[in-house]
């Protein structure tokens, strides 16, 4: 009886969710509906979708992993997300809504003058979104495995499957629209669950004695970690999201400023909360399971134990969409950037809309495939991967991004430098510790993050910005223009 | 909860975002523009002059 509710429960948000993506799809028109929802997207869907891909199912299987190991200190992973939402939403959106292309790399490649910057760009970018994809997998693959008793790898292949349906029938218009479903869900789930356990834990202040007693620098700064450790998460975490276009091409769907302002507020006023929750879960669940064999399943084994059945199903389907939220927006990036800015803007420059949008298709099944091996594989914590992750996204794109947008005097000269500095030391230094070559203690994300700023400051002062980008830089800091207009 | 102090800078990191949202979101929102770009415009406008 308990399953067949679980089944049911999960059936019903699976339903709901292919429903409303039936019916965006059916109102999907052409290219600009795929690629930036027709840039009609309001506010509450831009929160709904940053929260959505943001949270995923690491939100469940990873945070929740970390939480219960490490305690606080992982509130410094959010610290520097939540900044990365402020400047997004408020100081690198709303100039990117105002340029209104389609890729990062349009931008990227408009902004300094050089189509080069263009593939170099979407190369970097798919390569780390396969590895994000990859996580995601790994998440799916233990989601299904604990609910219907399939062995990892057939659900891990089973997630990446739908994953793939989903974005290639989907695009940006149907990603909109289910990641609010996917936020509503999954906050309620949270919500719902959080007292149960509390309660089974014996209240707060007896979870925060026992845990504090058991392990105690779980309620402090940094933990068992280093200062140093802890700030290069919130930076890596901080830059990693403002160089990942998975979150900034929500921007280009945004009806207008207004609406990216709004979303900034709100999301601002949901995302802490919604992560607290997670962790006061994680804390209650150190009290009740206070060794287990994998951490990263610890929220599955209190949800099955603690919250009634058919709750048990909404969750775990709100925790799938979530996944598969991520997934599609990492995947549309990842292959829109290869579609468009390789393919059309490089090799085929009069090729017709309808063949991009087969050759993206195409791109999507490829590197959705591409990822299934590391989904198999889980060959680290999935917050260890994403680390690995956001520290190549924010070494390289998040800093040349920000910087290109407030520095106006940035040169194309000084862009490639940034990009090829924080790529090298980004990549050089991690396969190095990996290898054994340096040591752990030093994390890179703070060095590559200086070295990187200074590259550009530096070649960028060696070289002169041309006429074309510094127009180009002040149409896209026209504010002060448009509201002259406007008073 | 002397946890609490313990981690007084990593809340205030946590929380001043929220903040800075509400405050500078609601302000764009009355004025369409953010307080730092007053002089700006005014500057702007002193020039066209």
């Amino acid at each position: 009886m308990d399953n067949f509710l679980i089944i049911i429960g999960f059936s019903l948000v699976m339903v709901v969710m292919g429903f409303i993506a039936v019916i965006s799809h059916l109102k999907s028109k052409d290219l600009s509906s795929f690629f930036v929802a027709s840039r009609g997207s309001k506010w509450y869907l831009i929160v709904g979708s940053l929260l959505a891909s943001g949270i995923s199912g690491s939100a469940f299987f990873g945070m929740v992993a970390f939480y219960y190991d490490l305690g606080m200190p992982i509130f410094w992973i959010n610290a520097g997300i939540a900044w990365s939402y402020f400047i997004l939403c408020f100081f690198v959106g709303p100039r990117l809504r105002r340029f209104g292309k389609i890729t990062i790399s349009d931008y990227l490649a408009e902004r300094f003058d050089s189509p080069a910057l263009r593939p170099t760009f979407s190369i970097i970018v798919s390569l780390w979104m396969i590895i994000l994809l990859g996580t995601l997998y790994v998440q799916g693959g233990l989601l299904f495995s604990q609910m219907f008793g399939w062995d990892y790898a057939t659900s891990s292949i089973m997630t990446s499957v739908l994953v793939i349906v989903f974005t290639v029938f989907g695009g940006m218009v149907v990603v909109m629209n289910s990641d609010l479903l996917a936020m509503i869900v999954l906050t309620l789930a949270l919500l719902i669950a959080l007292p149960l356990i509390l309660n089974s834990a014996g209240g707060w202040t007896e979870v925060a004695s026992t845990v504090s007693a058991t392990q105690p620098e779980y309620f402090t700064s940094s933990g068992t970690t280093t200062a140093i450790m802890a700030f290069s998460w919130f930076f890596i975490w901080c830059f990693g999201y403002l160089g990942n276009p998975g979150f900034l091409t929500r921007f280009y769907a945004a009806k207008n400023e207004r609406e990216i302002i709004k979303s900034g507020i709100g999301i601002s006023l949901i995302y802490v909360p919604v992560y607290s929750i997670v962790f006061f879960s994680a804390a209650s669940a150190k009290l009740l399971y206070p060794s287990v064999a994998d951490s990263e399943l610890i929220w599955i084994t209190y949800m099955y134990e603690f919250t009634p059945p058919l709750i048990i199903g909404i969750a775990m389907a709100g925790v799938f969409a979530s996944i598969l939220s991520s997934a599609n927006s990492w995947l549309l990036a990842g292959a829109t950037s290869l579609g468009r800015d390789i393919y059309q803007k490089t090799f085929k420059k009069d090729v017709s809309d309808n063949k991009v949008l087969m050759i993206t298709k195409l791109l999507i099944i490829i590197i959705g495939a591409l990822a299934v091996p590391i989904g198999i594989w889980r060959p680290a914590y999935i917050m260890e991967m994403m680390n690995i992750a956001y520290f190549v996204a924010g070494s390289t794109g998040g800093v040349v991004i920000l910087m290109s947008m407030y520095y106006k005097n940035m040169t194309k000269e000084g862009a490639w430098a940034g990009l090829i500095t924080g790529g090298i030391i980004a990549i050089g230094w991690r396969t190095l510790q990996i290898v054994g070559l340096l040591t752990d203690t030093i994390d890179p994300m703070i060095p590559t993050l200086i070295l990187s700023l200074l590259t550009i400051v530096i070649v960028s002062k060696l070289t002169k910005p041309s006429a074309k980008m510094i127009s180009f830089y002040n149409r896209l800091s026209g504010s002060a223009d448009t509201h002259e207009k406007a008073s | 909860m002397g946890w609490l102090a313990d981690t007084w800078l990593l809340l205030l990191m946590l929380f001043l975002p929220t903040f800075l949202s509400v405050t500078l979101g609601t302000y764009w929102l009355k004025h369409e523009r953010f307080p730092w770009e007053n002089s700006l415009i005014e500057e702007k406008n002193r020039k066209s002059e």
